[in-house]
């Protein structure tokens, strides 16, 4: 990972970030950065995989833990995360080391992608596709794989292979008296 | 399993005396488990690295803030929880009692209430709630939430009421448990359906 890289995920995240929310994409974003949480944690980020990158694995740690104490974000360092990633509410996120994620994946919030905490080897992978939204409160436990363009409901859980093109929801429920 | 002999109302504090080497046992146990979890080499380095990690902070936090409750030393107890709640998110209440080998995976968005009793060797991740209320039929006094050894809490567990939880269950993720498990179940909280996009447009 070179810095020239990492500049262009950081430009490509912030015009991803500028399209989704209907405003223009310009040098003024980078100012607008330190005004918005959501796009700050998933700056941070980008250093901290680039730092981590370099063999600078203490200063990347202290910037996970940044991360982890004002937004109560936690990205693992060794997460492998394309360009045009998105966070909309930066609130109880934890992605693992284990991570590998294609373009333009958004998060919403309060989402877990973690390998099963039974797995005593701990050597699976977690691979997402392109243009992936998690909805909030969905997790996705275990070594899986979700194709392109899938979209998870609210508070869905993944544990199994989702194949491209997918609405994975959960079943409604209906309310009781007492 | 067998539910735990509750202390009579107003005398759970002598009950729940913590010594400090006790605590010290505890925290050790607590990081040792952690770096075999994660598989590293155990030593100082890795030790000290699990320890000073949040997840390490808060636990210690929790630790302390027990023998200190022990010692009714009750402000300086809250201090600390305020601590963890702004550091970390993470609300473990004083008067919890945790066994050794605790695995917190990650701080965030974990609460725990005091009237909380959980064995040895547990394993927590991210965002799980144990509670007793609020719900209908609460009794704040004799409402204990009572887990085993050698569970595993996956992601968003939702652990609300007056239970039991045996030894050896393992719990899904987003899963809502409101009655007692016994022992060696896996609780899997609902079942997914998979559409594709075809079908929903």
């Amino acid at each position: 990972m070179t810095f020239a890289r990492t500049r262009f995920l950081i430009a490509q995240d912030l015009r991803e970030r500028a399209e989704r929310s209907g405003k223009r994409y310009g040098w003024i974003s980078y100012l607008k950065v330190l005004f918005d949480p959501p796009a700050l944690a998933v700056l941070i980020f980008r250093l901290q995989a680039f730092v981590h990158a370099k063999g600078f694995r203490r200063i990347a740690t202290f910037l996970r833990y940044v991360n982890i104490v004002c937004f109560s974000i936690d990205i693992g360092s060794g997460a492998q995360i394309d360009a045009g990633f998105i966070i909309y509410h930066p609130n109880c996120v934890a992605i693992c080391d284990e991570c590998v994620a294609g373009k333009n994946l958004h998060l919403v919030h309060h989402n877990t992608v973690m390998l099963d905490p039974r797995d005593v080897t701990r050597d699976g992978r977690i691979v997402i596709e392109d243009d992936i939204i998690l909805g909030c409160g969905s997790r996705i436990i275990g070594p899986v794989k979700i194709g392109a363009n899938s979209f998870i409901g609210a508070s869905a859980v993944v544990t199994e292979d989702v194949p491209p093109f997918t609405f994975f929801l959960e079943p409604e429920f209906t309310h009781s008296e007492e | 399993m067998e539910r735990h002999q509750h202390a009579p109302a107003g005398t759970e504090n002598l009950n729940h005396m913590q010594t400090w080497s006790e605590t010290i046992r505890l925290m050790k146990s607590d990081i040792r488990r952690r770096v075999a979890y994660e598989r590293r080499k155990p030593g100082l380095g890795s030790s000290l690295s699990i320890a000073f990690s949040p997840a390490g902070i808060a636990l210690l936090i929790f630790r302390v803030q027990k023998f200190l409750y022990g010692k009714r030393l009750r402000p300086l107890t809250k201090l600390l929880g305020i601590a963890n709640m702004v550091l970390f998110t993470t609300e473990i209440e004083a008067d919890a009692t945790i066994g050794e080998g605790f695995i917190m995976l990650n701080p965030n968005g974990v609460m725990i209430h005091n009237h909380t009793r959980i064995g040895k060797n547990c394993t927590v991740a991210h965002q799980v709630t144990m509670t007793i209320g609020p719900r209908p039929g609460l009794d704040v006094v004799n409402d204990y939430i009572d887990i085993g050894d050698d569970v595993v809490i996956s992601a968003g567990v939702r652990i609300i009421g007056n239970l039991t939880i045996g030894d050896r269950v393992f719990i899904a993720p987003n899963t809502v448990v409101a009655a007692s498990i016994p022992d060696e179940h896996v609780l899997h909280g609902r079942h997914l359906k998979a559409r594709s996009m075809a079908e929903v447009a």
